[in-house]
């Protein structure tokens, strides 16, 4: 090979290994549209155990619950004797893996400040932190279609800040900055004297000092569609940016010698990393347990094991007492659906929070509900009326195929008055914001609508929700709202008849829905209306990638009343009768008020039952408010519990409107008539199932492969923000400062906030979420199901990994099993009778 | 085939790879300067690693899929080592052959 | 005077205290509590704004405490300058109170914050409303503690005690030059009354020679507490606090400044030395701070940049003797800001919200005519409105309004729907916008205005306040050309960016164990919840 040859193999071989020390950081989407994500994610090929060993050594981070939280559940018996016994009895712990010990901690850099007491590290971190929030909010100039790298390349060498750092003879080093991002990487790493073998090592330990930002610069290398708008920090730039902080830096600190290319500095400072890894790990002893109190088997057993041993069966043993309770209750006959045939059926996302709205609409009256991933199969780029962006409406695992428009019904003088108000809306905000940041105007601008703005303050304070009212009457004044239809158009971009039909079959098949039909079926999103929150999109629909629901909804609506899509459905085996009618709604999870859209396209006819409809689901939705109103902070007793949950949805002031997807642990495959009249707490996922009408599994494959990784996501957001707050979650919500309108810092700057707030996990006092891994329940015939996981690498790494637990058993006459990480599967037994059986066997 | 078929010589190269892989292959291609490439997604097949089967609905990620490229002779031995050492550590496939196309300035 | 209405007025200024030690009382963190010391605050403001409307009705009164008879050692004192003050911080006292009621739920501490803000709130009345410099300047410094036990009250959270530390540092300074020129007045001239113009012209004259170094070192104290020039680092370092405490700095601390040089502005105003030194230091620091603000990607920060320019321009005013204005503009400020950092959680732009624009007006012809519209009809409305012009300064301030109008004029003409609906509403928009400017101006300028001190001899012209206006189009100016553009941006976007933040202990080197993880020794945020609100 020539030298241009030799040059672009070593950039080809750097790509790959930068992709690979990015493994262990989990992407991060800006604010707009929030996804909780596994933040192992990429590891998920390890065991579960190993990818928390190898993510402390490199992110610093916890991978269990603390030993004071299991404390706390064994003092109040969330975690008894016999779940230890049940656990200690299960499969043997898994620790450690191949290839552990050879990561290296700590970058080169990080071993110099720690042998010499220099600052480079942090320098960098600072600098590479300042110009990327620079960068993302527009403010570095730059060149059309270049990158972060050139950008920063381009301005460098008037940053004052690096002149003063570097000195004299260090500026002109600026100029020689290679031109492509790749080779910038490659000398970098040479003037650190990183030998190759290290080279992943170094860049994954480089990327971990600011998981914030570098998974900021993964999402989009990676993972964000490429007309996503706004400024591209990709993730080569961004190591590119940070070498090159770190080479100049360090050789200026060394005065040019030692790290100039030779790898003497490397190796030098290699011998660093023995001393801490000979740290012992620390054996479980608890705070404020007496040890004396442990039965004398589980004593023996449990404290002669190590640290993360001791984690592993305290975790599986918190896990196994929920597991227990839940497939008892599952097990327990309740006759929880009614024998009327239903009046409707109502379609829900899975969402945990649809749980208790199907719950206590099914006790108000004869309705059947189902739950659905809130996309309703639809994978569709959507173009609200008016608005110059689209919205991707599908899960992120997948890319959005067709697109829809919503139009007005009657194109009529209401409706270009509603545009036009809304762009006068826009228009005062635009010119607000210019004059804001123009030249001479921002100081009367200030004071004279301070005026206006004081009163405004003291009313949203101290009234919110009239407030919130005479808003929303003033915007509705102003722009009127206009009946609008969402459909597509085969021919700009939409679904053909044939693939809505497809969609459809989908959608109807994989719930389980195929005969019966009543003659109103509601298909209800779900969204969350909160105010001043910037975490708001985490509260939306993760299964319409971080929106509202409402629109997924209208459109399945639409291509489900459709004759043609009837008439192909027919052709398939699915019968709608013509009395049948789809109508979309949107439940709002903050508020518990079901919205339902569309009703002028619904006939006459039907005007009735939706009305009773309505009246049910406003009855179910005030149940559960005032369920839900005894778990939130700061709720008063005694009055009125659900104007009081609506008011935290109109409060500017409120961090904590809803607890969200808090306290979630289980994802149940099934059809309704298991779960009917079982009270879940909210906590568990539901998708509806019915093997029957599944004979290839294909249904089945299409819920694991894709809702359930969905909702593992949540859980694992969930699980890893609670058990390390301090690296994995967004920390005080109260302190969050948003940045270029992309994520959040804590106070004036550093790193982007991964993970969900402390305000969404804990309440003060206590942990409110419970960390534990998701446990999948499915009702499906074992060959089945071994079937489609043997055949999808992602869940064999799921459920073998023990990132995921499984129970699952043929129908209801079964009885249930969990499956092991070998893939065998075992009789599920409560764990008290592994206290009966030590006691019988003595 | 013959000289009248007014073919150019180029080379193929097929790859299987997981679906999440798909984003890092591209960059490796924009990288080496191919100007172009197809992409098959949702496939399914057996390996080393186990069954794959490709039919997801809703996953594009989890799922194999095929990206197929042609390049000059010339370009091609950069790629391959970046290629290389990627599968050095992920299941997939690798696939070069000999191809020939009718307009060659397309691939440049 | 009437009992009643001094009553009204200490409890006003009073309650908050009270307040204070409610928070104190008991171990435990407790809604109930939080919810009594929050409502004695909207009492507080209640009260502030009776003793307002007292005022108005039957005029001055006061309060006071020891001392002879005519010369008292303390008091209070409610004319429409300081009753407009007080209903201000009270005001400002109480919806953040109420705010921090919600938005401080999960933090079992927060009990430190309520006291603390309820003690800035009433060392801020009392140097507004207080009667004698001995009172002024006690609860000035108190107000400085105050707001520093504020700004700590979570040192768990990164940067907050950094930022705690150099904020004591920059007000220790301030403060002490503050004492140091009341100690002068008190061994020149006594306990001075500064509420009676006769009593400070009396004062001025038992200073004598001292009078510019008293000046100059209330110029200090004032721009320290503004976070003006040299003395500003503290500010951009306070947004590591919790959001209520931004709101309660920049409504009620950082105006500081500006009382009190209005209420010294007999004593500071008399040192030509000591207003150019203002004035250079506040028109600088409000160029310059103007320029970072829109280099700054964080929503914060550019909030925090953009009130240190800002009380620029309110300095710069009293440095020029327009004392009214510098009060509007204190007043009117505090408010926006506040509004602006209560409400900075939601500047995350959702998709599919944007409605399509209109299309681009081609013509810059017409833009500038629109601007040069909109100017001329605001500032025509406010010169109908009697009061306006009579001031000091109000023609200067007049040039500033038409100059923000025209830029609201260009930035909307851009792009707005074309209809004639729209176009006459934005016409009578702008109108009312002035109309309403102008009646605050007026109104307050015709009410308050024989309580405002005289512009001393020291004072400068009001059209040197042009010269911010001039240095803000300079810079904007600069940005342009292409040659100086990078230097310039580099430049701001460094000299605005925050010190490294040391946070809790994260990047641990050495092995890990997964069970402890990397739990160092810096105070954990999540371990101070486990104690528990009631």
């Amino acid at each position: 090979m020539n030298t241009t040859d030799e040059l672009l193999a070593a950039r080809t071989r750097l790509l790959v290994q930068v992709d690979e020390a990015a493994r262990l950081i989990a992407p991060l989407w800006p604010l707009s549209t929030v996804i909780a994500v596994n933040p192992l994610w990429d590891l998920r090929q390890m065991p579960f155990a190993e990818a928390v060993t190898y993510a402390s050594r490199v992110l610093g981070i916890c991978g269990y619950p603390s030993p004071s939280l299991f404390a706390e559940e064994y003092a109040s018996q969330r975690i008894t004797n016999d779940d230890l016994r049940a656990a200690l009895g299960d499969c043997p712990v898994t620790h450690g893996g191949k290839g552990i010990s050879d990561v290296v901690v700590l970058t080169a850099t990080e071993r110099h400040d720690l042998a010499h007491g220099t600052e480079i590290a942090a320098t960098t971190d600072r600098e590479v932190a300042k110009w990327s929030a620079a960068f993302l909010a527009g403010m570095v100039p730059t060149h059309a279609a270049s990158g972060f790298y050139t950008a920063w390349r381009a301005i460098i060498p008037s940053d004052p800040t690096l002149r003063r750092i570097l000195g004299k003879s260090g500026r002109g080093r600026l100029a020689e900055l290679p031109t492509q991002p790749e080779d910038a990487i490659l000398l970098g790493l040479d003037r650190l004297g990183v030998p190759e073998e290290d080279r992943v090592a170094e860049l994954a330990r480089q990327l971990a000092r600011m998981p914030g930002w570098a998974g900021h610069a993964k999402w989009r290398s990676r993972w964000a569609a490429p007309y996503q708008p706004g400024p591209a920090l990709h993730l080569v730039d961004y190591l590119a940016v940070r070498l090159s902080y770190e080479a100049a830096l360090s050789v200026a600190a060394t005065n040019g010698e030692g790290a100039m290319g030779s790898s003497a500095f490397y190796q030098h400072h290699r011998g660093l990393d023995e001393a801490p890894r000979s740290c012992e790990a620390r054996r479980l002893e608890p705070p404020r347990l007496d040890v004396e109190a442990f039965p004398a088997d589980v004593r023996e057993e449990l404290f002669a094991l190590s640290g993360a041993e001791a984690a592993q069966v305290w975790l599986r043993a918190y896990e196994g007492h929920y597991r227990d309770r839940l497939l008892d209750s599952l097990n327990t006959e309740v006759d929880g659906l009614s024998t009327q045939t239903p009046s409707a059926q109502a379609v829900f996302c899975i969402d945990v929070r649809s749980e208790g709205l199907r719950r206590h609409l099914e006790a108000v009256g004869p309705y059947e509900t189902f739950g659905f991933a809130g996309f309703f199969a639809l994978p569709i780029r959507h173009q609200p009326w008016g608005s110059t962006e689209a919205v991707d409406l599908c899960p992120v695992l997948l890319r959005p195929g067709s697109r829809t428009m919503e139009k007005p019904h009657n194109a009529d003088v209401t409706a270009s008055r509603h545009l036009r108000g809304r762009q006068v809306e826009a228009g005062a905000h635009m010119m607000f914001d210019t004059a804001k940041k123009a030249a001479v105007s921002p100081f009367i601008l200030a004071e004279a609508s301070g005026f206006l703005a004081g009163p405004i303050s003291a009313a949203k304070t101290f009234f919110p929700r009239s407030y919130a009212k005479l808003r929303s009457a003033l915007r509705a004044s102003l722009a009127p709202s206009v009946a609008t239809v969402i459909e597509t158009d085969p021919n700009d971009g939409g679904m053909s008849d044939e693939e809505q039909a497809l969609f459809a079959e989908t959608a109807l098949t994989t719930m389980g829905l195929t005969r019966d039909f009543a003659s109103l079926v509601l298909l209800c999103g779900h969204g969350s209306t909160t105010e001043n929150n910037p975490y708001a999109s985490a509260l939306d629909c993760g299964a319409c990638g971080g929106n509202r629901g409402g629109a997924s909804a209208r459109a399945a609506a639409w291509i489900l009343n459709r004759t043609r899509t009837r008439e192909l459905l027919a052709q398939r085996g699915i019968f709608i009768p013509g009395g049948t009618v789809f109508v979309a709604g949107e439940h709002d999870t903050a508020t518990d008020t079901v919205v339902i859209y569309d009703l002028h396209l619904v006939p006459p006819s039907h005007h009735d039952g939706i009305a009773v409809l309505a009246a049910d689901l406003e009855r179910a939705g005030a149940a559960l408010a005032k369920e839900r109103a005894r778990l939130l902070p700061g709720v008063k007793k005694g009055r009125n519990a659900v104007a009081q949950v609506a008011a935290r949805s109109t409060d500017w002031a409120q961090v904590q409107p809803e607890w969200g997807l808090a306290r979630n642990a289980a994802f149940i495959v099934a059809p309704r008539s298991v779960t009917a009249g079982v009270d879940l707490e909210g906590r568990c996922f539901l998708h509806s199932y019915d093997a029957s009408v599944d004979p290839d599994g294909v249904a089945l494959e299409t819920i694991l492969t894709a809702p359930m990784v969905v909702a593992h996501w949540i859980n694992a957001q969930y699980y890893f923000s609670t058990v390390d707050p301090e690296v994995l979650s967004a920390g005080d919500k109260t302190v969050h400062n948003i940045v270029a309108g992309v994520g959040v810092v804590a106070g004036a700057g550093g790193d982007l906030k991964v993970g969900l707030p402390l305000q969404s996990l804990f309440e003060s006092g206590r942990t409110y979420h419970e960390p534990l891994r998701l446990l999948t329940v499915v009702q499906a015939p074992q060959i089945r199901l071994d079937a489609v996981i043997n055949r999808n690498p992602v869940l064999r790494e799921l459920f073998d990994g023990q990132w995921v637990h499984l129970a699952a058993r043929d129908d209801e006459h079964d009885t249930w099993k969990i499956r092991r990480s070998d893939g065998s599967w075992v009789q599920w037994r409560p764990a008290a009778t592994y206290t009966e059986e030590v006691s019988t066997h003595g | 085939m013959d000289e009248s078929w007014a073919l150019a010589q180029m080379t193929r190269i097929e790859v299987v790879i997981g679906g999440e892989d798909v984003p890092l292959i591209t960059e490796l291609l924009s990288e080496v300067g191919a100007t172009g490439f197809t992409v098959v997604s949702n496939v399914s097949g057996l390996g080393h690693s186990g069954y794959h089967q490709g039919r997801l609905l809703f996953n594009d990620r989890n799922a194999l899929s095929l990206i197929t490229v042609v390049l000059p002779a010339e370009r091609v031995r950069p790629l391959l080592d970046g290629l290389r050492s990627l599968l050095a550590h992920r299941s997939g496939v690798l696939l070069v052959s000999d191809t020939w196309v009718s307009r060659p300035e397309y691939f440049q | 005077m009437d009992v009643f209405t001094q009553w009204l007025l200490g409890a006003a200024v009073l309650m908050p205290i009270v307040g204070s030690a409610i928070a104190v009382v008991g171990a435990k963190g407790s809604n109930r509590r939080r919810r009594i010391v929050t409502e004695l605050g909207w009492m507080s403001a209640l009260f502030a704004f009776g003793t307002a409307v007292a005022v108005a009705l039957r005029g001055s009164f006061g309060i006071t405490l020891g001392g002879a008879h005519g010369h008292p050692f303390l008091g209070l004192w409610a004319d429409p300058l300081t009753v407009t003050l007080l209903v201000l911080i009270c005001g400002v006292g109480a919806v953040v109170q109420s705010y921090g009621l919600r938005y401080l739920q999960a933090d079992p501490k927060a009990e430190r914050f309520f006291a603390a803000a309820n003690v800035v709130v009433t060392a801020m009345a009392v140097v507004s409303t207080s009667i004698t410099v001995a009172g002024l300047v006690a609860a000035w410094v108190v107000a400085g503690i105050g707001f520093v036990v504020v700004v700590g009250a979570r040192p768990d959270l990164p940067g907050v005690r950094t930022s705690a530390r150099r904020t004591l540092g920059m007000f220790v300074l301030g403060d002490a030059a503050l004492v140091g020129a009341a100690v002068i007045i008190w061994l020149r001239a006594g306990n001075v009354d500064v509420v009676s113009a006769h009593a400070l012209r009396l004062a001025a004259g038992a200073i004598g020679g001292l009078s510019g170094a008293v000046a100059l070192l209330i110029v200090v104290a004032a721009l320290s507490r503004s976070a003006q020039g040299p003395f500003g680092r503290w500010l951009p370092g306070t947004v590591s606090a919790p959001t209520p405490a931004s709101a309660l700095l920049h409504a009620g601390v950082v105006n500081g400044g500006g009382i009190l040089l209005i209420r010294l502005g007999a004593l500071a105003g008399d040192s030509m030395f000591a207003m150019v030194v203002a004035f250079t230091v506040a028109a600088g620091t409000a160029i310059v701070a103007t320029a970072l603000m829109t280099r700054r990607p964080d929503v914060k920060g550019a909030l925090v940049f953009s009130t240190m320019g800002q009380m620029g321009f309110m300095i710069a005013e009293c440095a020029v003797g327009a004392y009214l204005a510098a009060l509007v503009h204190l007043v009117g400020h505090g408010m926006y800001k506040a509004t602006l950092f209560f409400g900075s959680g939601s500047q995350v732009p959702r998709l599919g919200e944007e409605p399509i624009a209109p299309a681009r007006v081609g013509s810059t012809l017409v833009r500038l005519l629109a601007a040069g519209a909109t100017a001329v009809a605001a500032v025509g409305v406010m010169t109908a409105i009697p009061g306006v012009l009579e001031h000091r300064g109000g023609a200067v301030l007049l040039v500033f309004t038409a100059a923000t109008a025209a830029a609201a004029g260009w930035a909307w003409w851009a792009r707005r729907p074309g209809s004639v609906g729209v176009a006459a509403a934005w016409v009578a928009s702008m109108l009312a916008a002035g109309a309403l400017y102008g009646l605050v101006l007026g109104g307050l300028g015709d009410w308050i205005g024989p309580a405002l001190p005289i512009a001393g001899i020291g004072t400068l012209s009001p059209w040197w306040l042009l010269t911010m206006g001039a240095g803000g189009l300079a810079i904007a100016g600069l940005l342009r050309v292409s040659s100086i553009r990078q230097r310039l941006v580099a430049s701001l976007i460094a000299a605005g960016a925050p010190p490294a933040i040391t946070g809790p202990q994260r990047s641990t080197p050495g092995s890990v164990d997964p069970w402890v993880g990397s739990r160092g020794g810096t105070v954990q945020t999540t371990a101070i919840w486990t104690e528990g609100v009631a």
